[in-house]
C-alpha cells in the first residue's frame, strides 16, 4: 500500500476497523475459508485480451452471507457458473477456485448448489416436482424410492411448503414463481451443500414472497455460506454480512455491508448507491453514472471505470488499480481522495 | 382440468369428422372431373348404345347431386361401391392389397424411426465428432436424393452388380429389403433433422443446465430430461410420416413392382376405376386423420402442459 492511499484511508475508517471484528463472525472465524477465489480470470480462448472476469479475488467463510452486486453484463453470471462448474466450454478460466481448501476439480459437486432468478425455467416442464426432487435426493445414494420420496417430502416441509405430497404430484407450470423457488431451494438443500449460490433468487418474485424466500435463506445460512447475487442494494445491505461490487468483470470494492453502503470508497459504488431512491425524507434527484458499462471487447489497460469517473487521474488511464485498504473494506481505485 | 381435457378431445374428434367429409367430397368432385370411365373401360370402338347401357348400369347418367347423395349414403352404410374392373366390392379389393403395403410401410417406418432418431441424437450430442458430422451429412443427402433415383441406384448395386437381392416383386423377405430401405431413407433424414434440432434445444435449456449443476449424470439427463422434452416435435413428425406413408409408398411400390395399394392406386386411376380410387383415398385420409388424432393424444401424455391449453 503506498503512502497516499494509507493516508487517505486513515481518518474516517480507522475507528470502524477497531470495533468491527466482533460484529462480523465471518472475518474472525478460523480455519481455511469455505470458498477461496484467487486471480480468477475468464477469457475467450481465441481472444485472450477479452476478459469477462478479470483477476477476481475473494473468500467466503462458513455462515457468511455475501452479496455480489453489479449491473447486467458485469460478469456476475459468469462468476456463478464458473464456481458451479457449468460455465460454457468455450470459455477459458485462469486462476484458482478452492472449496474447503481443495481445488474445484477435486470437489464433490454436491458441496455447492445454485438457485436461479426464474425458477420455472430451471425446472423440467414435463416432469413433476416429485420426480425431479426425488432424483436429486437419490444422487446422495443408498436411498430406496420410498425413502427418497419421504426425504423429498421432508425437504419440501423444510422450505415451507405445507402439502408436500400434493406438491410432488404437480408440474412446474401449475405452481407460482415463489413455490417453484422453494422447490429449487429444496433441491439445492437435498445435496446438503456447503456453498449456496443464489443468482438473483428474488428478483422475479413479489415483495411478500421475496421476504419469505429471504427469511428462508437467512434460516439456512448457519450451515453454509451463501453467495447472493443481486441488483437490489436494499436487500444486499439488509441481509448480507459483506458486499462485493463487480464492475466490468473486476471486483472494485469488497467490504462489510454497512461500510460499503454508508461510506462507499469506489466512485462506482458511490454512484450505485446514489442511484437508489430514498424511501424516507425529501425526494432528491437520483444520480446514475453517466455512460455505460464498457463491453468486454472494449476494455483497456487502465481502470475500467475511468471513462465514467469524475475524479480520473493520469494513472487511471494506463494502470489497472489493485484492491487495497483495511481488511474490512478494500477498494480498487487510484484516487481515494476524490 | 379433466373436464377441459374432454372438451379438447371432443373438439379434436369433431374437427377430424369435418376433415373426413371435406375429403370425401373433394374425391367425388375430382374423380368426376378426371374423365369418363366408360370411354376408358369400353375402349374407343364402343358403339353409343353400349356406352349408354354401361353408363346406366354404373349409375353415371343420374344427376350429379343424386350420385353424390347415393355415394354419401353408401359410405355411411359402409359400402364403397363395386370396382368397375375387378367386379368386386371396392373396399375388399383395396383391403386385399393393404397387407402388403402395411408390411412395407411398417418395416420402412421402423427402420426410419430407429435410424433417424438415433442419428439425430448423435448429431445433437456430438455435433463436432465424426459420428455427429456423418449423421448430419447423411440426413442432408437422404433428404435430397429422390426415392425413385435412390431405388434405381440400389437396384443397380445390390440386384444387378452384386446379385444379392431381387429387383422387384413380393416373394419373400429378400424382396422387402430394397423397397423398405428406399422408403425409409427420406423419412429417416427428416426425422434425424427434427430430432437433432429438438434434442439440441432441450440440451441448451436452463433445466438441463440446472440438472448438470445438481450433478445428475449425463445419461440420466439425456433419457429423463432431454428426451421427454424433445419427444413432442419428434412425435409430430413421426405422425405426419405414418399418415403419409400409406400413400407415400406409391412411388416405391411402382418402381419395385410391389403389389400394394400404391400400385393399385396408379392402375385404378389409369382405368378410371372410381370406386377403388375413392376407397383408397378414403382409407389413406382416415389413416392420416387417425394418426394425427393419436399424435394429439400423445402430446397430452408426453407434455402435461398441453392438457390445459387448446392447441
Amino acid at each position: 500500500m503506498d503512502q497516499t492511499t494509507s493516508h487517505a484511508l486513515e481518518a474516517p475508517y480507522l475507528h470502524t476497523f477497531e470495533h468491527a471484528n466482533a460484529g462480523c463472525p465471518a472475518m474472525t472465524a478460523g480455519g481455511p475459508p469455505l470458498l477461496s477465489i484467487t486471480g480468477l480470470t475468464v477469457v475467450l480462448p481465441d481472444r485472450p485480451e477479452t476478459r469477462l472476469l478479470d483477476d477476481v479475488q475473494f473468500e467466503l467463510r462458513k455462515g457468511e452471507f455475501f452479496a455480489l452486486v453489479g449491473e447486467s453484463g458485469s460478469g456476475k453470471s459468469v462468476l456463478c457458473s464458473t464456481i458451479m462448474g457449468v460455465a460454457s466450454a468455450e470459455l477459458r478460466c485462469l486462476g484458482d477456485i478452492h472449496i474447503e481448501g481443495r481445488p474445484l476439480a477435486d470437489v464433490d459437486r454436491r458441496r455447492r448448489a445454485m438457485i436461479y432468478q426464474q425458477p420455472s425455467l430451471y425446472l423440467n416442464p414435463v416432469r413433476n416436482i416429485g420426480f425431479q426432487l426425488r432424483e436429486t435426493v437419490q444422487m446422495i445414494g443408498g436411498l430406496s424410492k420410498k425413502e427418497a420420496s419421504q426425504r423429498a417430502a421432508d425437504l419440501l416441509c423444510d422450505v415451507g411448503i405445507d402439502d408436500p405430497k400434493e406438491t410432488m404430484r404437480k408440474y412446474p407450470h401449475e405452481m407460482s414463481g415463489g413455490m417453484n423457488q422453494r422447490v429449487m431451494i429444496a433441491m439445492a438443500l437435498a445435496m446438503k451443500p456447503k456453498l449456496l449460490i443464489a443468482d438473483e433468487p428474488t428478483s422475479a418474485l413479489d415483495v411478500t414472497t421475496q421476504k419469505q424466500i429471504l427469511d428462508l435463506l437467512e434460516r439456512l445460512r448457519s450451515d453454509m455460506a451463501i453467495l447472493f447475487v443481486t441488483h437490489d442494494l436494499g436487500v444486499a445491505l439488509q441481509r448480507s454480512d459483506r458486499i462485493g461490487v463487480l464492475y466490468a468483470g473486476q471486483l472494485v470494492e469488497i467490504g462489510r455491508a454497512d461500510l460499503v453502503a454508508r461510506t462507499p470508497l469506489h466512485p462506482y459504488t458511490r454512484a450505485l448507491f446514489s442511484a437508489v431512491p430514498p424511501l424516507s425524507g425529501h425526494p432528491r434527484r437520483l444520480h446514475s453514472p453517466a455512460g455505460s458499462l464498457p463491453e468486454p471487447t472494449q476494455r483497456q489497460a487502465g481502470c475500467n471505470f475511468a471513462s465514467r469517473c469524475s475524479g480520473t487521474l493520469d494513472i487511471c488511464r494506463h494502470t489497472r488499480p489493485a484492491l487495497q485498504g483495511i481488511p474490512l473494506q478494500v477498494v480498487a481505485c487510484h484516487n481515494l481522495e476524490a | 382440468m379433466r373436464g377441459n381435457g374432454q372438451k379438447v378431445f371432443a373438439s379434436k374428434i369433431a374437427r377430424a369428422l369435418v376433415t373426413l367429409v371435406l375429403m370425401v367430397t373433394s374425391v367425388f368432385i375430382l374423380m368426376r372431373c378426371a374423365g369418363d370411365p366408360v370411354t376408358v373401360l369400353l375402349g374407343p370402338d364402343a358403339t353409343p348404345d353400349m356406352r349408354a347401357a354401361y353408363t346406366g348400369e354404373l349409375g353415371l347418367d343420374r344427376p350429379m347431386l343424386a350420385q353424390y347423395l347415393a355415394y354419401l349414403h353408401n359410405i355411411v352404410r359402409g359400402s364403397l361401391g363395386v370396382s368397375y374392373v375387378y367386379r368386386q366390392d371396392a373396399l375388399g379389393v383395396v383391403l386385399s392389397h393393404l397387407s402388403l403395403t402395411l408390411i412395407l410401410t411398417c418395416s420402412a417406418l421402423t427402420l426410419a424411426a430407429v435410424t433417424g432418431v438415433a442419428g439425430g441424437i448423435a448429431a445433437a450430442v456430438f455435433p463436432s465428432s465424426f459420428i455427429g458430422r456423418a449423421c448430419t451429412i447423411g440426413a442432408v443427402v437422404g433428404l435430397c436424393v429422390p426415392s425413385f433415383f435412390l431405388a434405381i441406384v440400389l437396384m443397380l448395386v445390390f440386384s444387378i452388380q452384386l446379385n444379392w437381392l431381387p429387383t422387384g416383386g413380393a416373394e419373400n423377405w429378400r424382396s422387402l429389403v430394397l423397397p423398405a430401405v428406399t422408403m425409409a431413407a427420406a423419412s429417416s433424414a427428416v426425422l434425424a433433422r427434427y430430432t437433432r434440432v429438438a434434442v439440441r434445444e432441450a440440451l441448451d435449456s436452463r433445466y438441463v443446465l440446472a440438472a448438470f449443476a445438481r450433478g445428475i449424470p449425463f445419461s440420466r439427463i439425456l433419457i429423463h430430461h432431454v428426451m421427454p422434452n424433445a419427444a413432442v416435435p419428434i412425435l409430430t413428425i413421426l405422425g405426419l410420416l405414418i399418415g403419409g406413408a400409406v400413400t407415400g409408398s406409391t412411388v416405391v411400390e411402382t418402381v419395385f413392382s410391389w403389389p400394394g395399394i400404391g400400385n393399385l392406386f396408379i392402375t385404378s386411376v389409369g382405368n378410371r376405376d372410381i370406386p377403388v380410387v375413392q376407397a383408397i383415398v378414403l382409407l389413406a385420409g382416415t389413416a392420416m386423420i387417425m394418426t394425427n388424432l393419436a399424435v394429439d393424444l400423445g402430446y397430452a401424455w408426453l407434455d402435461p402442459r398441453s392438457k390445459s391449453s387448446e392447441t
